[in-house]
């Protein structure tokens, strides 16, 4: 069986919104007890990401990491913004979709990890997509 | 008198304002993305130029620049920015601006001038044109092409004029995209705003006619037009005073509300004069334009009033125009010229005197090139 739902979101500018909850109840709407999640977004300046759950400066660290590796230059051969350019180098690095297990109707990380949704040249008016597969 | 009679190119332009409008908007928007972030990043200030309409154009989007991209802006006249601007602002290091020049011919001298002496001095510059094959589009490092149909009706400037303020804006918002001085929240809808305002407007422009019309058969033979307009409004107010030269070559005079209470105040015969005063409810001055309306009510001057307030801020015998409120503040330059603009133009046609004073042969003389072909030199300062 396969259940996907799409969720709309407003952002902030370097946000890394929590969507763990959505991904939860859109398992326990979809009935299915073993299987994968698949969580993605559409949008090429966007990502989703796995993150522990131990405390928001770890969150706040991964942002300005981020920005540290990829910074939003002015000689991007991409020349929408600085921050647009890197913001389509930071979806490809650090990715815009994840699989996740479903076990006994429950997400597997559940509890240790969240699920983000990050954006990287907000604020904007986004969107991602939730798939659960399985029996 | 029936109005249909009294057809106008003002008002022919208006009413065709929402389509020249997208057509040039989807002309500008490649160009305007292309012009590189590095360039952008480079300018510590705006300067903007042009002669006539072009230069009004620069006025009202002057308050869209500051607003959007929080640098410093300057409109300026063209024969300043090419013979007197000191040298120090167009390209020491690290001060190099971004200078927008405006000519929908690009064979404007004084703005070709003004183009050379600030590519000369290491400034950025770029040309907003109808002609990218003039001069001033082949002097500028970049040139924009706002594709107005060759054969479409621009004299007296209006589209003209909405088409060189639309890409003024839409450099702003490139500008403040690239620099995050807005979010790009605010970018979209911004850009999508200036489209819905225009297409607002545009479903009011037949019932302003009706009211114009009106208006041009009562005022047709008053001495002088005296326009009034604070910051954003005072392009309008200027504007205005244009139209009125240009459509019936009517003697006219503008100034912001202040100093219209230290200086033109005092024309004699007030009650033969008509005053237009813009104000909005956002204008920061709206309180000292309304004290300045009340002195205009003493006066006895016939008065018009284009706003987004409601009507009951105003005096009772005082044509009110009540016009659409755009989102941001500093659009409303973009579509508050339009009731007055068609005044002029019943005026003209009213008074039988063609635009331009086009019925008398001694306007038609060249008078911008006589000394240059009896061999006077432009030097580059």
């Amino acid at each position: 069986m396969v259940y996907i739902k799409e969720f709309r979101l407003t952002t902030g500018r370097d946000s890394l919104q929590k969507i763990t909850a959505e991904i939860n109840e859109t398992v326990k709407e979809s009935k299915i007890t073993n299987g994968t999640v698949i969580v993605e977004t559409a949008h090429s300046t966007a990502g989703i990401l796995k993150v522990t759950s131990f405390g928001e400066e770890v969150l706040e660290d991964i942002v300005k990491e981020m920005r540290r590796i990829v910074p939003a230059r002015i000689n991007y051969i991409h020349q929408d913004s600085p921050e647009n350019a890197a913001g389509h180098i930071k979806s490809s690095l650090f990715g815009s979709s994840l699989s996740l297990i479903v076990k006994d109707g429950r997400l597997l990380c559940e509890g240790k990890q969240e699920i983000c949704f990050a954006d990287y040249d907000g604020p904007r008016e986004r969107t991602y997509s939730v798939c659960v597969m399985g029996e | 008198m029936d109005r249909k009679n009294y057809d106008n190119s003002l008002l022919r332009q208006s009413l065709r304002l929402e389509e020249y409008v997208n057509i040039v908007y989807r002309n500008v928007l490649p160009q305007v993305n292309k012009i590189p972030v590095k360039e952008i990043w480079d300018a510590q200030k705006i300067f903007i130029t042009g002669c006539g309409d072009s230069w009004l154009a620069g006025i009202a989007a002057k308050p869209a620049f500051e607003s959007i991209t929080k640098k410093e802006t300057y409109a300026i006249r063209a024969i300043e920015f090419s013979r007197i601007l000191n040298n120090k602002n167009l390209g020491y290091s690290p001060n190099t601006p971004l200078v927008i020049l405006i000519s929908f011919s690009g064979t404007a001298s004084r703005v070709i001038e003004g183009a050379k002496r600030a590519v000369e001095h290491g400034a950025n510059t770029i040309a907003i044109t109808a002609n990218p094959d003039s001069p001033l589009a082949k002097t500028c490092h970049h040139c924009i092409d706002v594709g107005l149909p060759k054969d479409g009706e621009y004299q007296p400037g209006l589209i003209t004029y909405n088409a060189s303020m639309l890409t003024l804006f839409m450099i702003a918002l490139r500008i403040g995209r690239v620099r995050n001085s807005i979010t790009p929240l605010e970018y979209e809808s911004m850009h999508k705003e200036l489209l819905d305002y225009t297409s607002r407007c545009q479903k009011e422009v037949e019932g302003y006619a009706e009211r114009a019309f009106e208006i041009a058969q009562k005022w047709k033979d008053l001495k002088a037009e005296d326009f009034i307009g604070d910051y954003a409004d005072f392009a309008t107010a200027y504007f205005g005073s244009a139209k009125v030269i240009e459509c019936f070559g009517g003697y006219t005079t503008y100034d912001d509300s202040e100093d219209w209470c230290h200086i033109n105040y005092f024309l004699l015969e007030p009650e033969k004069i008509g005053r237009v005063v813009t104000v909005n409810k956002t204008t920061p001055s709206f309180g000292r334009v309304l004290e300045t309306i009340d002195a205009v009510k003493i006066l006895k001057s016939p008065c018009m009033i284009v706003t987004d307030a409601n009507k009951s801020e105003f005096p009772e015998d005082m044509e009110v125009f009540t016009v659409p409120s755009a989102k941001y503040f500093w659009m409303h330059p973009f579509m508050q010229h339009i009731p007055f603009d068609l005044v002029a133009g019943y005026i003209g046609e009213l008074k039988g005197v063609k635009s331009f004073r086009q019925d008398d042969p001694k306007y038609n003389t060249d008078i911008c090139n006589n000394r240059l072909k009896s061999g006077t030199e432009i030097k580059i300062i």
